[in-house]
């Protein structure tokens, strides 16, 4: 939560039931799985790991948000260079 | 305020889950709102952390998708045969008309029906979110014909049924996961029957026993047989249910009674 928060400078503010509740969907979903529990000063800790389907879902939202970021900055470029007398956008 | 006590304030506020989810996470969720708390530096729940866990738990409890397990269509196997006994004995009236009427019947439970119906294909379907939403549609809808009948003088449902009606369709909605936890909602639906079906009866025979000369040729073993006998069964029945809801423990406070005694001794 904390990494969230960090990466996120300071926008994303997870709570840890909303947490709680993705990771239990995603571990639903077959995307994440339960990697093992350990006590750390008297509370459990509880793993998780990306799994196979998981990674793969990961990359092709990475691919569409990559795609989403180039088409913006194409058009981002585009509103920033001179057009020639007589066009209308 | 020490670590056992902030414990134990996050797990009372985990009790809006389902016993089934807490059997599964509640170490690991509690563990990780004990670190984020130690790593602010508070002491116990912060308002936002309480709402946030009502509500998320509050949803695991009702929305989400979870199977419709053996117990539930129990309940609406009971259901629907509740609704067809109703439906074909006490409110079949093709003769009525009047403004509370749907025909055949004497009054709109049938639409409450057909939701409970829908309710159950959907969990024959595996659509359990859907089967729950419905379910608890028909429970709703029926209270609130049973309240506009009761407003508007129809002929029926009468609050007895209603409340049977809506507390199985909340039963099979509800998907208790196993049958042990189904008996706190059946010793509950049993009390609020009985309470329903005994309120208005114990006054009036309360007042009887006290107005003079009506049991003054009565042989004693009639009266107690008649008066006496029928109080005490509508007085008893509800205490009893009271006692039982009081004893019966759920196999979540079991479990934390076990883990006060691990936190106590460490």
């Amino acid at each position: 939560m904390q990494e969230a928060r960090d990466l996120s400078g300071g926008r994303v503010d997870l709570k840890v039931a909303t947490l709680y509740a993705a990771l239990e969907r995603l571990v639903t979903e077959g995307l994440i799985a339960v990697d093992g529990d350990e006590t750390v000063d008297g509370r459990v800790r509880r793993y998780f790991r990306l799994t196979d389907a998981g990674a793969e879902r990961l990359a092709s939202e990475v691919a569409r948000l990559e795609s989403n970021a180039r088409q913006a900055a194409s058009r981002l470029r585009d509103r920033t260079q001179p057009r020639p007398l007589g066009t209308t956008s | 305020m020490t670590r056992a006590w902030t414990r134990e304030r996050y797990r009372r506020l985990l009790r809006w889950y389902p016993a089934e989810w807490r059997e599964r996470n509640e170490d690991a969720v509690v563990g990780m709102l004990m670190e984020q708390a130690h790593h602010d530096g508070l002491p116990s729940p912060t308002a936002v952390e309480r709402r946030s866990l009502l509500l998320n738990g509050l949803g695991e409890r009702f929305l989400q998708p979870q199977a419709t397990t053996g117990p539930a269509f129990i309940a609406f196997a009971l259901a629907l045969l509740y609704s067809a006994w109703y439906l074909s004995l006490t409110t079949w009236a093709p003769g009525i008309h009047y403004a509370g009427a749907v025909w055949p019947f004497s009054n709109p439970t049938p639409f409450a029906v057909i939701l409970l119906v829908a309710a159950f294909a959907a969990a024959l379907g595996r659509r359990a979110r859907l089967a729950r939403l419905l379910a608890y549609s028909a429970a709703a809808g029926e209270l609130i014909i049973w309240a506009l009948g009761a407003g508007q003088g129809w002929l029926g449902p009468s609050l007895f049924a209603a409340l049977v009606f809506s507390g199985l369709a909340v039963c099979a909605g509800g998907a208790p996961p196993s049958r042990r936890q189904l008996v706190k909602p059946v010793l509950a639906l049993a009390l609020v029957l009985a309470a329903a079906f005994a309120a208005p009866q114990i006054p009036p025979r309360i007042a009887l026993l006290f107005m003079p000369g009506v049991f003054d040729d009565m042989p004693l073993p009639t009266l107690l047989v008649y008066v006496v006998l029928p109080l005490i069964a509508l007085v008893g029945v509800p205490v009893l249910l009271v006692s039982a809801l009081v004893l019966v423990r759920s196999p979540g406070s079991r479990r934390n009674e076990a883990r006060e005694q691990v936190d106590s001794a460490g």
